[in-house]
């Protein structure tokens, strides 16, 4: 006979349908028919005792006297400072230990391995982008403007004193004369350029050569008609 | 029952130290009293370490109480009481039947000059027989029916309070009190009918 068998024999609940079998089955044990009906009837009963002893709660008095005699012992006359110390100590730690919490808990963020290499991916993708700007040229827009006004100049002039030079010899050179001093320059007003090659294309008659680079502004570039090329900075 | 101004309790969720000190002056006596007429004589060396941390949780927790609810702040101050001390018994896997303890100088009373019946000694020694009566009676008692009767007819709460307080319907409230007092009324039948 099972232990299951043994605890349940007599009680006024098991009957022959109620098998071990039951028990050892996979899933949940078989419910009785009844089981709904009992269980009502057993709710209902229990609710009605409930209503019936709460309506007839205030029938039952103990005298007060009586109670009374099961008096609490009187408080020490320091409870209430020890309590509120305690009290302030413990929010003190709570504040404490909330703050070092939040601390804890915040890792700064990590970046990741390709973060550089996608953030310049993204600033040359967009053209619009002020830091791009920084990347492609560090040069205000106003000096860009000036350099090319200057490189504009200068090919004007090599121009001019090529065209000059090919006048003075009847017939153009196929390679300039030395001494001919051919001159460019990228970083001075066009004004000053203007200066300086004029002076530099009367230097030749003078006899001028490579002495002649005081005429030539600072950060000037001088060509010379050998094809060396000497700057002044 | 005393009942705690929610500007009090508002100041106190401040952190206010003179609130919170209002506070305690306000509710350290009931708080005092039902942890030791819950728990009983056995716990009385340790009561008001037991109180003090109810109300160390109390103020832990303050943030979270809501005014705009309407529960009253004394109500809810003893849930903490209930859970607190169903936590205590929990703890020490002791019976609540009552030992009513002689047994040693850490349960002695002490003494307090405000104290009333502690200036009338030799009818205090009568007295405090019927007290360990009493609490031998409600020790008697399952803990619900306990908390219901202590909260009910010593620090006065009302029916719904008490429902607050323990998780329960009215109804079962009264129910629970109604039992209580029934067993109470045959453990002291004797002293019931001398004093009615």
């Amino acid at each position: 006979m099972s232990i299951h068998h043994d605890q349940t024999a007599g009680d006024p609940g098991e009957d022959d349908a109620f098998r071990d079998a039951d028990l050892a089955a996979p899933g949940l044990p078989s419910i009785r028919a009844d089981f709904v009906d009992r269980a009502t009837a057993r709710v209902v009963a229990d609710l009605a005792r409930i209503r019936a002893e709460a309506e007839a709660v205030d029938d039952l008095r103990l005298p007060r006297t009586l109670l009374d005699e099961y008096a609490a012992p009187s408080p020490s006359l320091d409870f209430v400072a020890r309590t509120a110390a305690a009290i302030a100590a413990d929010r003190g730690h709570a504040d404490d230990a909330a703050l070092r919490d939040l601390l804890e808990r915040y890792t700064p963020p990590k970046i990741s391995a390709g973060f550089v290499a996608r953030t310049l991916d993204a600033l040359r993708d967009s053209p619009a982008s002020p830091s791009l700007r920084l990347v492609r040229d560090a040069s205000p827009p106003r000096r860009r403007q000036l350099r090319r006004a200057l490189v504009a100049a200068a090919a004007l002039v090599i121009v001019v004193l090529g065209v000059r030079a090919f006048g003075r010899g009847g017939s153009a050179p196929s390679q300039p004369s030395p001494g001919t001093i051919v001159a460019s320059a990228l970083s001075f007003s066009p004004s000053s350029a203007t200066t300086a090659f004029a002076r530099l294309n009367a230097a030749p008659a003078r006899g001028a050569g490579e002495d002649d680079l005081d005429l030539v502004p600072l950060d000037g570039l001088l060509l010379l008609a050998q094809g060396a090329m000497v700057t002044r900075r | 029952m005393t009942d705690i101004d929610n500007d009090l309790v508002s100041r106190a969720q401040h952190g206010e130290q003179d609130a919170i000190r209002a506070i305690l002056e306000a509710l350290h006596r009931p708080v005092i009293a039902t942890v030791f007429r819950f728990l009983g004589t056995r716990f009385r060396s340790e009561v008001e370490d037991i109180a003090q941390e109810v109300f160390v949780k109390v103020f832990r927790a303050i943030d979270r109480f809501e005014i705009e609810r309407g529960v009253k702040f004394t109500t809810w101050v003893y849930t903490f009481v209930r859970n607190h001390c169903f936590d205590v018994l929990k703890r020490r896997r002791l019976p609540t039947v009552s030992m009513t303890a002689r047994d040693g100088d850490d349960d002695a009373p002490v003494f307090d000059p405000r104290d009333e019946r502690a200036r009338r000694p030799v009818e205090s020694v009568e007295n405090q027989e019927l007290g360990e009566k009493i609490e031998e009676a409600l020790a008697s008692l399952g803990e619900d029916q306990r908390l219901a009767f202590v909260l009910r007819e010593y620090e006065g709460l009302d029916y719904a309070a008490i429902a607050q307080v323990t998780g329960v319907s009215e109804g079962t409230v009264k129910s629970r009190l109604h039992r209580a007092k029934e067993a109470l009324r045959n453990r002291l039948s004797r002293y019931v009918g001398h004093s009615a």
